[in-house]
């Protein structure tokens, strides 16, 4: 199936309006620090609390968003979107993926303190800082973000040139 | 007409930007460093579109292809 383009300033724009709590990790992150990376999908870790899900249930069903695993076109759950788990979603505005924790427990509220804000489009989101998000990165030890690695630091190290 | 006579001091003959070392355009690994400082020099939301739009691109080269 080919996947839509991506549209990550909608995406941003619906959850953000939804006033969905979340964190904005992966790839975009790093791009919005200025790492010159690309990518496809939207990472984001959300608050697992109850009101939390209900406003990204909201939000998931003006992206019409479904399951990338599911043949069926599964839509997301409550349950679903209440654990650790990731949540790979294929949606009108492109992939999105919804991560309860990332490398192993770090939750919202466990990212929160190495996080900060950026604006975009009007809108004050939350992303991880690079430190953060390299010290992620290099947890996970994933092969794929991996890659990524060398960028991240190379760009830490020119943001403190002066 | 005649000028003063003002002593030359060599080290003020050199603007302090023209006397720094170019920083170099590649990592010791091979990074260009200089797309670094081009996104850097850019807002938050300047690179955000910058990638949306690289990857609307390339998707639109994807989907040209599997055209029959």
């Amino acid at each position: 199936m080919l996947e839509p383009a991506p549209d990550f300033l909608s995406l941003l724009a619906v959850l953000h309006d939804h006033g969905v709590e979340f964190i904005i990790v992966g790839g975009v992150c790093a791009v919005l620090q200025g790492v010159p990376v690309t990518t496809m999908d939207l990472d984001i870790v959300h608050r697992r609390g109850e009101d939390n899900v209900e406003r990204l249930l909201a939000a998931l069903e003006e992206l019409e968003a479904t399951s990338r695993l599911d043949r069926c076109g599964l839509r997301p759950q409550a349950s679903h979107l209440r654990g650790p788990g990731h949540q790979l979603l294929r949606t009108r505005a492109g992939l999105l993926d919804l991560l309860g924790a990332v490398a192993g427990d770090l939750d919202y509220e466990a990212l929160l303190g190495g996080s900060e804000s950026a604006v975009v489009d009007g809108r004050t989101l939350r992303l991880l800082k690079l430190e953060t998000l390299l010290e992620i990165e290099e947890r996970t030890g994933r092969p794929k973000d991996q890659v990524m690695l060398p960028l991240i630091r190379h760009t830490l190290a020119e943001r403190e040139r002066p | 007409m005649s000028t003063p006579n003002v002593p030359i001091d060599p080290t003020a003959t050199v603007a302090p930007d023209l006397a720094a070392p170019e920083p170099p355009p590649f990592a010791d690994d091979g990074t260009d460093l200089t797309v670094i400082r081009w996104m850097l020099d850019k807002t938050p939301e300047e690179r955000l579109r910058w990638l949306q739009a690289h990857m609307q691109a390339v998707m639109k080269a994807r989907h040209a292809r599997t055209r029959p």
